[in-house]
């Protein structure tokens, strides 16, 4: 009988469920080949640089696209697949950077804490690059009250244009990135960090609760055929995630559903 | 760290042309997206504006907009130069209340952190040019 992986928000897993989370990760970390750590996020920026951020030519055409979404929805569906390969109890869970605690806070703690034997949510390996030797990530955040506010995703709740609506949280997205900065803060090292895959969970669920309120397939119909390289998936394979497998649990944010 | 970009004067719409549209945007085009990461913060009329300017109504300021870059070294593959796009109908009104016809657009980086085993990144802000349109 085929599962669905509920994705919960970081503030709400059980003890259980972080550490499936932290069990997976660093036993990715320790995997050289490619069901670990530096492969899985290689693929976004540096070495692969296989990544969609605002517009580029590709696929047939002259004009420029942009598959930030669907891309990246692609990318987070085989990334779950790798980390659940390792501990199947472990999902990916989203950072809710609008929440009061965030607000208060910042990162979640489960990001930041040093524990015993060492964290894995707290950093991740990075390979050797531009001369530079292999490191752990840093990070440089910014202040809490810098972080996008729930005002601002209501705002965009009531985009009708896919094209409207991905711009735009995209560019909060690229805020974030800043605002974590250290190797959050560029596309060749920010996968590395594993605050990244929090984040885009969250911007990934956004998208999920546009879709319920704009219609699944709300994308233009052009973009349909578009590949998701290098994974074997096009635009039109990525819109319903139910038949992808997962789903979001409720949150404390109800958004309302049609219009 | 990034030093800011300030434009010729561009032409405003006029009053009888602002109406024609409910908001006007400002298009920032050739946005490169290689090197590091900012928020570029957009004032009208004030190429002394800096770090330090607060964005508010008194400053001239329009909003913002964030470059995700690459962190690519020089010589790197370059990726597609991106356009971001700000609603400024607010910002014309003001400046068309003042008596100007056109203004000068300067975008002044915020830099994100950079780690302590990062290098921090000098040299001019890559923008090819700004326009006005309505939406």
């Amino acid at each position: 009988m085929a599962t669905i992986t509920i994705r919960k928000e970081v503030a709400r897993l059980s003890d259980p469920e972080l550490e499936a989370i932290r069990d997976s990760y660093r036993k990715m970390m320790g995997i050289s080949d490619n069901r670990g750590w530096i492969y899985w996020n290689g693929i976004h920026g540096f070495p692969q640089y296989k990544c969609w951020h605002h517009g580029r030519v590709g696929f047939k055409a002259t004009a420029s696209y942009n598959l930030f979404l669907p891309w990246h929805r692609a990318y987070l569906l085989n990334f779950e697949n790798a980390v659940r390969d390792q501990n199947d109890g472990a999902a990916l869970a989203w950072w809710d950077w609008t929440s009061s605690d965030s607000h208060t806070q910042g990162l979640p703690p489960q990001f930041t804490q040093n524990l015993t034997g060492g964290n894995p949510l707290r950093s991740g390996p990075l390979p050797p690059m531009s001369g530079d030797p292999a490191r752990q990530t840093e990070r440089a955040f910014g202040s809490p009250n810098d972080l996008p506010t729930t005002a601002q995703l209501e705002s965009l709740f009531n985009l009708t244009s896919f094209i409207d609506f991905q711009d735009q949280l995209e560019d909060i997205h690229d805020g974030i990135h800043g605002w974590v900065g250290g190797d959050m803060g560029v596309v060749a090292q920010a996968a590395f960090d594993p605050i990244f895959w929090a984040h885009h969970t969250m911007i990934d669920r956004i998208w999920y609760l546009w879709q319920l309120r704009h219609g699944i397939t709300n994308v233009p119909p052009d973009y349909l055929d578009f590949p998701l390289e290098p994974f074997s998936l096009k635009v039109s394979d990525v819109l319903n995630i139910t038949n992808l497998g997962y789903t979001y649990s409720a949150a404390e944010v109800t958004v309302p559903v049609g219009v | 760290m990034l030093a800011k970009y300030v434009s010729n004067p561009v032409r405003l719409p006029s009053a009888s042309a602002l109406g024609e549209s409910k908001r006007w945007q400002l298009v920032i085009h050739g946005i490169d997206q290689s090197g590091p990461s900012y928020e570029g913060r957009v004032f009208f009329n004030n190429p002394q504006a800096d770090t330090a300017t607060p964005p508010n109504v008194e400053t001239g300021y329009v909003g913002s907009f964030h470059v995700y870059g690459y962190g690519l070294s020089a010589g790197e593959t370059p990726q597609l130069p991106m356009d971001r796009a700000i609603d400024a109908t607010d910002s014309i009104k003001r400046e068309l209340g003042l008596g100007r016809h056109e203004v000068t657009v300067t975008v002044v980086p915020i830099s994100a952190g950079i780690g302590p085993r990062q290098r921090a990144v000098e040299g001019d802000l890559t923008i090819k040019g700004v326009e006005l349109f309505p939406k």
